[in-house]
């Protein structure tokens, strides 16, 4: 997902929830900073790396490639961006290693799901911000694994979008980053194509490019461990059952000790609404930023300040190291810990050390 | 091979046939009836027979280089066997002059045939596989040619019998690269005739239905 959803659409979903515009921001804040929040910016502003919740294109570029090294990216991948479904799947004939892989990739409404949002309960809203990221991408994001790996998540090059009221249109690939997608003629960026098994450029949805990320496409595809078995993958449905699952779940938090279930979603809370957020969900647009703040901002009759990555840094720079923990960033960088840690231990536990030795 | 994917490609996950199904709504419901009914196991089997009959005819095409190396090999390395060839023209009364330009250009036809018809094969088996070829009187010849690579083998047999260790040991590679190839060509014939089955399976499916 991008900023759109996941800090405008998030500060919505806030709001619907209960929470005031102030505390808002600060969830939608946090949730758009797991972007963001890469070793390179936590160096610059001297906060602990093991809290990075991304990698920026450059640091993947350094990145090795050796089973020493894969560890490192998938604890940042698979905890805040492709969270497990299913870490005791199982499948026959497959060897460990792949099974390993498999039970790695993302969806909504898994255990982990619940674990997170129940670990949540408590704590900071920039905690609350980071769970809800993570929730969002699960929708987003499934049917892809936070590990690079050729197996899981390559895909075949037949793309098609499905329109209604049209035959499906069939999507091309280009491997141009700095091109802007082109939906009008269906044509998108992806990754190129490489046999090495653990290329980053075999990370995530990279082969599918930025297609899951926006939210007014329905497409099929077919994935490499799907068995022949086509995907089709409903963007809107998907955003929509995201946003409301977010509402729930942020009125869990908000409450006295209701737990979490998976699988339930608050529809009621967007049914005045409905119309307007299908509208936005279905505009064939890139980035759907201005429609959400609008929508946000109608909400709450206050404006949202524009998405500023170094909002928060001068006052962690500034306090002393004592008192860094109770800024903004601190308690951001220590809930990206604590949330790392715990899904990291969990997929341990299951017996996979694709993310490492388990907690921090 | 881009061309190849190109031809395969655009064909595996085609949606002709579902005309009856109301494609046109995409709501949740309609998206899992649609997905359902894209990943029926007739259908998935399908894609799986196409897939490995695409697969089968790039690797044969490329097994034509293999077919054309293993000529030049045996022409380079068992220098004898052309100067037997070239002793019985000799013996006929034709000069060098005549013989050797003669003997080249045959042998630059054979490679060319036995190219064209390894890209025939290779290329029926993907047309066929993306749906774009009908006919499947190529696995006539995929029937002929693995007839003649089994007599290869038989003749390799007979030749290594009494040989050093090293013949031998090129010659068992060359038995496995033949073996891998007759292996190659029986899947083929097995593919198409797992596809026609399955599309027949489903045209009478969408009848009844």
């Amino acid at each position: 997902m991008q900023m759109d959803f996941h800090y405008y659409a998030t500060f919505c979903a806030a709001y619907l929830a209960g929470f005031s515009h102030e505390e808002s921001l600060e969830i939608s804040y946090s949730a758009q900073l797991v972007d963001l929040c890469s070793k390179t910016f936590l160096s610059k502003i001297n906060a602990p790396a093991e809290a990075a919740t991304t990698q920026l294109q450059l640091e993947m570029m350094d990145a090795r490639e050796d089973i020493f090294a894969l560890p490192e990216i998938t604890s940042i991948w698979a905890p805040f961006h492709f969270l497990p479904y299913d870490l005791n799947a199982k499948l026959k004939w497959r060897p460990r290693g792949y099974m390993n892989k498999y039970r790695l990739i993302c969806g909504p409404n898994g255990e982990l799901v619940h674990d997170m949002i129940e670990a949540a309960r408590g704590r900071s809203l920039q905690h609350v911000g980071i769970v809800m990221h993570v929730l969002a991408d699960t929708w987003a994001h499934r049917y892809f694994a936070g590990t690079p790996s050729l197996v899981i998540n390559n895909t075949t090059n037949d793309f098609y979008e499905i329109r209604t009221g049209m035959e499906d249109q069939k999507i091309r690939f280009r491997h141009s980053p700095s091109a802007a997608d082109d939906p009008e003629h269906y044509l998108y960026t992806n990754s190129v194509y490489t046999n090495n098994e653990h290329s980053v450029m075999n990370l995530g949805h990279g082969r599918a490019g930025h297609l899951p990320d926006y939210s007014f496409i329905t497409y099929r595809y077919m994935p490499a461990w799907g068995q022949y078995k086509v995907i089709v993958k409903n963007n809107p449905d998907d955003y929509r059952h995201a946003f409301c699952q977010m509402i729930y779940a942020m009125k869990v938090l908000k409450s006295a000790g209701e737990p979490f279930e998976v699988n339930r979603y608050d529809f009621d809370a967007i049914a005045p609404y409905e119309n307007r957020i299908h509208e936005i969900l279905t505009k064939r647009q890139l980035i759907a930023c201005e429609d959400w703040k609008a929508f946000g901002e109608e909400l709450s009759g206050q404006a949202i300040p524009d998405f500023d990555r170094d909002q928060y840094v001068p006052v962690y720079e500034e306090a002393p190291d004592d008192q860094k923990a109770q800024t903004f960033l601190g308690r951001f960088t220590d809930a990206a810990m604590k949330h790392k840690s715990m899904v990291c231990e969990k997929i341990f536990r299951s017996g996979n050390l694709l993310t490492g030795l388990g907690s921090l | 091979m881009l061309c190849i994917r190109k031809i395969y490609a655009e064909r595996l996950t085609s949606r002709q046939g579902y005309g009856t199904f109301d494609y046109m709504n995409t709501d949740s419901q309609q998206t899992s009836s649609y997905a359902d009914a894209l990943n029926d196991p007739l259908e998935v089997k399908l894609r799986r027979c196409r897939s490995n009959l695409a697969l089968g005819g790039a690797a044969y095409i490329v097994f034509g280089i293999w077919a054309v190396i293993k000529i030049l090999a045996e022409l380079t390395m068992e220098p004898i066997v052309l100067e037997e060839l070239l002793q019985i023209s000799r013996d006929q009364g034709f000069g060098d002059e005549i013989i050797k330009p003669v003997y080249a250009v045959m042998f630059a036809i054979m490679f060319f045939v036995i190219i064209i018809v390894h890209l025939y094969i290779g290329f029926s088996a993907i047309r066929y596989s993306a749906g774009r070829k009908r006919s499947f009187f190529f696995l006539v010849y995929v029937a002929g040619l693995i007839s003649f690579a089994s007599n290869d083998i038989k003749s390799y047999l007979a030749k290594s019998i009494g040989k050093d260790f090293f013949t031998a040991e090129t010659t068992i590679a060359a038995i496995c690269a033949d073996i891998t190839m007759i292996f190659l060509l029986l899947d083929l014939i097995v593919c198409v005739i797992q596809i026609r089955a399955l599309k027949k399976d489903i045209a009478k499916r969408g009848e009844q239905g």
